[in-house]
């Protein structure tokens, strides 16, 4: 999962990188080509709208190019765009602060597909409803929560890169999740109970 | 190994899920972790129940995934395109843009010195020069380029500094005002840029920003950028002291370049205190009366310990300090002193700290008891 996710290697995003720098407007292009699939997706998992994700991913690249000269050399080009959409989001989102989850429900589960690990599994079995629940679960989770959990268990970022992310410090982040895994917890034991009383 | 398995004795189910030596077992095992979490439960009989609970979760995790739509990516990068077409319009209105002046006028310089009748110099250098304007013209409308050529304006800046001893008071071209601390220094780009109001610190100052929203202000001290758009913040950052940032009114984000860049975005009395040796960054509330202390002739000392008090001593009444023994290294002190004669200043501190000192000019020695 880790490195199947970009055929281009690190040094073609630091050379978009540094053409970006330069003031090169392929640089700019050219790193959003190569993101933009995966900046999408996490910014959906945060927030279900993609109107807002589209503004927000577009603010992001559009401060990029304003304020390129200012920019320094970037040890991990990902974490730095993933970083200002978090925080853009994060912003943008305390601004409007009406979200209407309920309205999607379950019905909105149909044309999503699922994403879990399943890929990496060697005979596991896994619970298809489970599965269902505590992605629903995920998504009522408050915003900050879900965060963390999306960067540190689907993309796969340690929880260095998270707390820089998300301008917080490591103790923060691991309380984030920590919660936000309680929270999920719950529909594990619920299921767990159910099969209790099939039997 | 058992002293991991000691600290990892009170795992809720919580603290297995988030643990990755955990996932690692239970996603793509190999012989290590395999060892280690056996090992682990043979220790700790008790916490089976949380085990298989924490991995039904991290097999099951999901989230419901969407992949944005090839059109709506498309549409995206268009409007990035438009709107990064109207920044550098912008730029370009501001900016002299040369029809390559100088090579026609090195042209022109060479075809003089044939000696051809200058008239006829004139008929053919505007000619040139219609064809070319033409050209280039013709060029625009139809390969229209997408970065302008752009010359540099030498950059002229423009430095204040404040010597020992002297406050300075500023007021720069924005309107912004500025209370520059005695030992300080502050550079910036004359008249500033179009796009934003860039400023070197170093050493203390307190900044009553002008609001102009279409140019940020940013301060910067080494690797950390503080950014206002209209607010009153004080930064403090001596060489060898964690830099502190101090907000009164307003908002201000701070940027920090460390080994990766991290934001933070400070709300009225709060403060950052950046630790640049150890790489430390503290949030702190602060006194705002201490904070600003020194705008109004006022020495403060808070558990200061003694090589800051040496350092604010020096810049505040422009001497220099000696200590002809050392101090003890954890000595710090308090007191507070509204426009007061070094001598008294010294008086005052050195009843708790217990030395003597002796001022010649503007040498001062202090002597540890």
């Amino acid at each position: 999962m880790k490195y199947q996710e970009n055929p281009i290697s690190f040094n073609d995003r630091n050379e978009l990188w540094l053409l970006l720098r330069n003031g090169e407007r392929e640089g700019l292009e050219g790193l959003y080509r190569l993101f933009a699939h995966e900046l999408f997706k996490y910014g959906l998992a945060l927030v279900n709208d993609a109107d807002f994700v589209q503004d927000c991913i577009q603010e992001v690249f559009i401060d990029l190019w304003k304020y390129h000269q200012n920019l320094q050399k970037a040890d991990n080009v990902k974490v730095y765009l993933f970083r200002s959409l978090s925080h853009k989001i994060y912003r943008e989102s305390k601004k409007r602060s009406k979200w209407k989850w309920e309205e999607l429900g379950d019905e909105g589960t149909r044309q999503l597909s699922l994403e879990s690990k399943e890929g990496e599994l060697i005979g596991v079995q896994q619970e298809k409803s489970l599965q269902i629940k505590l992605a629903a679960g995920l998504e009522k989770l408050p915003l900050r929560q879900k965060q963390a959990i999306q960067l540190l268990y689907f993309e796969q970022f340690s929880y260095e890169e998270v707390s820089k992310m998300m301008g917080i410090n490591l103790r923060s982040v691991y309380t984030l999740a920590w919660k936000a895994i309680g929270s999920l917890k719950k529909y594990v034991v619920s299921m767990l109970l159910g099969l209790f009383f099939l039997i | 190994m058992n002293t991991n398995f000691m600290c990892k004795r009170d795992y809720t189910t919580e603290d297995f899920v988030l643990d990755p030596e955990f996932q690692k077992w239970v996603l793509s095992p190999d012989k290590a972790t395999k060892t280690y979490w056996e090992g682990y439960i043979n220790e700790n009989p008790g916490k089976q129940k949380d085990m298989l609970l924490a991995r039904k979760l991290v097999v099951n995790m999901s989230r419901r995934a969407r992949d944005a739509e090839e059109g709506r990516i498309e549409d995206t990068w268009n409007h990035i395109d438009q709107a990064v077409d109207k920044l550098q319009l912008e730029i370009q209105d501001k900016k002299v843009i040369p029809l390559d002046s100088s090579s026609t006028l090195r042209h022109f310089e060479s075809r003089k010195s044939t000696g051809y009748n200058r008239s006829m110099q004139f008929y053919r250098l505007a000619g040139i020069l219609l064809v070319a304007f033409s050209l280039s013209f013709l060029v625009n409308v139809f390969f229209p380029q997408p970065v302008p050529r752009i010359v540099e304006i030498p950059v002229v800046y423009e430095e204040h500094i404040a010597p020992p001893g002297v406050k300075s008071n500023l007021t720069l071209q924005d309107g912004s005002k500025v209370i520059l601390n005695s030992g300080s220094s502050l550079r910036y780009i004359k008249n500033f840029e179009s796009h934003q109001r860039v400023l070197e610190l170093q050493g203390e100052a307190f900044f009553e920003v002008a609001k102009d929203e279409s140019r940020p202000f940013r301060v910067k001290t080494g690797p950390v950028t503080t950014t206002a758009l209209g607010t009153s913040f004080n930064i403090k950052a001596f060489e060898n002291e964690p830099l502190e940032i101090s907000l009164l009114t307003g908002l201000v984000e701070v940027d920090l370049d460390l080994e990766a860049s991290w934001k933070r975005e400070l709300e009225p009395g709060e403060g950052l205190q950046v630790d640049l040796d150890r790489d430390q960054v503290k949030e702190v509330a602060f006194n705002g009366d201490r904070v600003l202390a020194w705008t109004q002739k006022t020495i403060v000392f808070d558990h200061t310990p003694m090589p800051e008090i040496k350092r604010v001593l020096e810049n505040w009444y422009g001497v220099k300090i000696r200590f002809s023994n050392q101090p003890k290294s954890d000595l710090e002190l308090s007191g507070r002193f509204h426009d007061q004669t070094l001598k008294n200043v010294l008086e005052g501190l050195s009843y708790s700290a217990r030395f003597d000192f002796r001022i010649e000019k503007d040498q001062v020695t202090l002597e540890f008891q």
